[in-house]
């Protein structure tokens, strides 16, 4: 372990490389995850809701993406009001936009329908823990046991449940796998409630594959990287709302040159498609990254940068395999990273922090000051070819 | 083929020829190793087509040297057709008399590349030595052990004694856990830890089916064998899989174990 360790101290030292650019559009400069989170607080409040990294609130104009799921998701809780019973899974690449449907999908059928909105903030490690969690959402009481919970709940009104981040429902750790087992075995004591469940799409398919659920789900629904129309739509529905506000953009071509207003078109917003492969989230990116506002108020974008895309090939098998986790779990804490692979949680949090610095994590923190990692939305896409061309997901 | 026909060849001999033959070998050694070096670099680039690209390394290395000799002998120095059988029975004489190792082991290497019994890559077992090949040539064979020793194998051995095959080609292989564990157990409880052991460790392959497997002791402790079988997700990480299991399911069930210190007590 001492070697292990002293491995981890000096890896850990070598300075992080800033990612390289693989395609730009103009000059202006790529910001880090944490330097992008800093600049974006300085800009205007319009430009910070148009151009959010955050999931769309509920009824936003701004969603244009996956109309085709939101439709599926409604004839699914139609079929439900008719009779059918119901339990979907909803599941996509990280940053795709599945809360942001599941906010949508809660605005289109709350007029209809009564709706309960489950959004899991931590991680549930226990039968017990779970138990008490569904008891309270559901003001169900103190319960005893699982078939006291499941005698309560089909005596509920009959809803649609929209459960939000349910990989922190799973963790790759002995006894974890009763947690999962206790959910199913509700969703199927509760039938008369159309359960809406949201999972990571490496998560839901080490799930399904581990527990062989599909009987058990009435229809999955998977988000995918979007086409090029789709993409475009979406990202000129962000910059006509700009335009609608009456906020001028300026724009520079090189260094040095004289600014003319942004025109959506002529910059080249086609050619991003190709170089964010797709991944909506690295486009708002790019465009947060080029905002910057002048001393006389004036907004510019000074040109587009999408760094190259995360090459797997040099990193070694626990680095690797520890992205895959990440990815597989949604998100891990340092403590849950040195449980999964038996290590020190100093080693492991030197190694998640490594890799957050080299961008391919992002980290946020909880209420009790740890620290929790993600996979870097911006290269969610190539991570995930990479780590299905070396066996470490599926 | 008389003595004086062989020196009237070399007397005819040119400089010019002479430097032909060194650089169709310079050449033939270039694209050998330029080859082999393409070969590892795609087949590291892509992990999963990784075994299967590597098998082609010995076929390619033949086919060079193979094609290198042939160019000579008959476009660069013409040899003529009595000359050339000339050599080559006298060739097999020599190899006949003080060479037989030798020429079996050529044999042997050229048999082991046309037939294929296993690949560069393959994880296999050769008279107790168990490692990665990673080299398959015309004289030897080269394993790379976990101790990472280099070991070396003359082809000749390889076709007279039993060869164990990992994964034969596969990236993932199946690995056996065996734990001893006490008769008395709860083996049936056993059973299912060992099983999610095997499922949490992440070097699991979780597409492949992981079993347990009990199988009585030939030690007079009145122990059971357990054994986990779980595959892993690269042969490169066979060691870290098992250790990971085995680490887990003693720290899970340490009471259960055969030599227990705290039962002992």
């Amino acid at each position: 372990m001492a070697e292990d360790w002293r491995f981890w101290q000096r890896w850990g030292k070598e300075p992080a490389k800033p990612p390289t650019i693989s395609w730009s559009l103009g000059p202006g400069a790529f910001l880090s995850y944490d330097e992008l989170q800093q600049h974006r607080e300085q800009l205007p409040q319009d430009l910070q809701a148009v151009l959010s990294l955050a999931p769309l609130p509920a009824g936003s104009d701004l969603f244009v993406l996956h109309q085709e799921a939101r439709q599926q998701l409604q004839q699914a809780l139609e079929r439900w009001q008719a009779g059918a019973a119901t339990n979907i899974v909803l599941f996509g690449p990280d940053g795709i936009g599945k809360t942001s449907l599941l906010n949508q999908l809660e605005a289109d059928v709350e007029h209809a329908v009564l709706v309960r909105r489950l959004c899991l903030s931590k991680r549930i490690r226990s039968e017990t823990e779970l138990l008490r969690y569904m008891a309270q959402v559901f003001d169900l009481g103190e319960c005893h046991d699982l078939p006291d919970l499941c005698e309560r709940l089909a005596k509920v009104t009959p809803q649609v449940v929209l459960l939000d981040n349910a990989a922190l429902l799973h963790l790759r750790a002995m006894g974890s796998a009763s947690v999962l087992r206790v959910l199913w075995r509700i969703m199927l004591a509760a039938r008369q409630l159309a359960w809406v469940h949201v999972w990571p799409e490496q998560t839901w398919r080490r799930v399904r594959l581990q527990w062989q659920l599909d009987a058990l789900v009435s229809q999955d629904v998977l988000l995918d990287w979007p086409a090029q129309a789709e993409f475009l739509a979406a990202l000129e529905q962000r910059f006509a709302r700009l335009k609608k506000h009456g906020r001028d953009l300026w724009w520079q071509d090189a260094e040095g040159e004289a600014a003319r207003p942004f025109d959506a078109q002529r910059e080249g917003l086609t050619a991003l498609y190709q170089p964010c492969q797709g991944n909506f989230f690295s486009a708002v990116y790019a465009a947060l990254c080029a905002l910057h506002k002048d001393l006389d108020g004036r907004v510019w974008l000074r040109g587009f940068r999408i760094p190259e895309q995360v090459d797997l090939r040099s990193a070694d098998a626990r680095t690797r395999l520890t992205v895959a986790e990440v990815m597989a779990h949604g998100s891990l804490t340092a403590a849950e990273h040195a449980q999964i692979f038996q290590l020190s949680r100093d080693a492991s949090n030197w190694l998640l922090s490594t890799l957050r610095a080299k961008q391919w994590l992002i980290s946020d923190s909880q209420d009790d000051g740890v620290d929790v990692f993600r996979i870097n939305p911006l290269f969610a896409r190539s991570l995930l070819v990479a780590l299905r061309s070396s066996n470490a997901l599926y | 083929m008389s003595e004086n026909s062989f020196l009237s060849f070399v007397q005819q001999l040119s400089f010019w020829q002479i430097g032909r033959v060194v650089l169709v070998l310079l050449v033939s050694a270039a694209l050998y190793w330029g080859s082999a070096w393409v070969l590892l670099k795609v087949a590291e680039s892509h992990p999963k087509r990784r075994l299967m690209l590597l098998r082609w390394r010995p076929g390619v290395g033949l086919l060079v040297w193979g094609a290198a000799l042939t160019y000579i002998a008959l476009v660069v120095l013409a040899l003529p057709t009595q000359l050339l059988l000339g050599v080559l029975a006298t060739l097999g004489l020599a190899v006949g008399l003080g060479a037989q190792d030798l020429l079996r082991n050529l044999i042997a290497g050229l048999v082991i590349v046309f037939d294929r019994p296993f690949g560069m890559g393959d994880m296999v077992d050769i008279e107790g030595q168990y490692g990665e090949v990673t080299h398959i040539g015309l004289l030897s064979t080269r394993l790379q052990t976990f101790d990472d020793n280099e070991i070396y194998i003359p082809n000749q051995l390889l076709l007279q004694k039993t060869i164990s095959d990992s994964n034969a080609g596969a990236l993932v292989e199946q690995v056996k856990v065996p734990v001893k564990v006490r008769a008395d157990a709860d083996l049936a409880a056993l059973r299912r830890i060992g099983e999610q052991v095997a499922r949490v460790s992440p070097y699991c392959y979780l597409a492949k089916p992981v079993s347990v497997q009990l199988e009585e002791g030939d030690d007079w402790h009145g122990s059971v064998t357990l054994n986990i079988k779980a595959y892993v997700l690269d042969v490169r990480l066979e060691r870290e899989l098992a250790s990971d299991i085995l680490a887990r399911f003693k720290a899970q069930v340490p009471e259960a174990l055969v030599g227990d210190a705290r039962r002992a007590r």
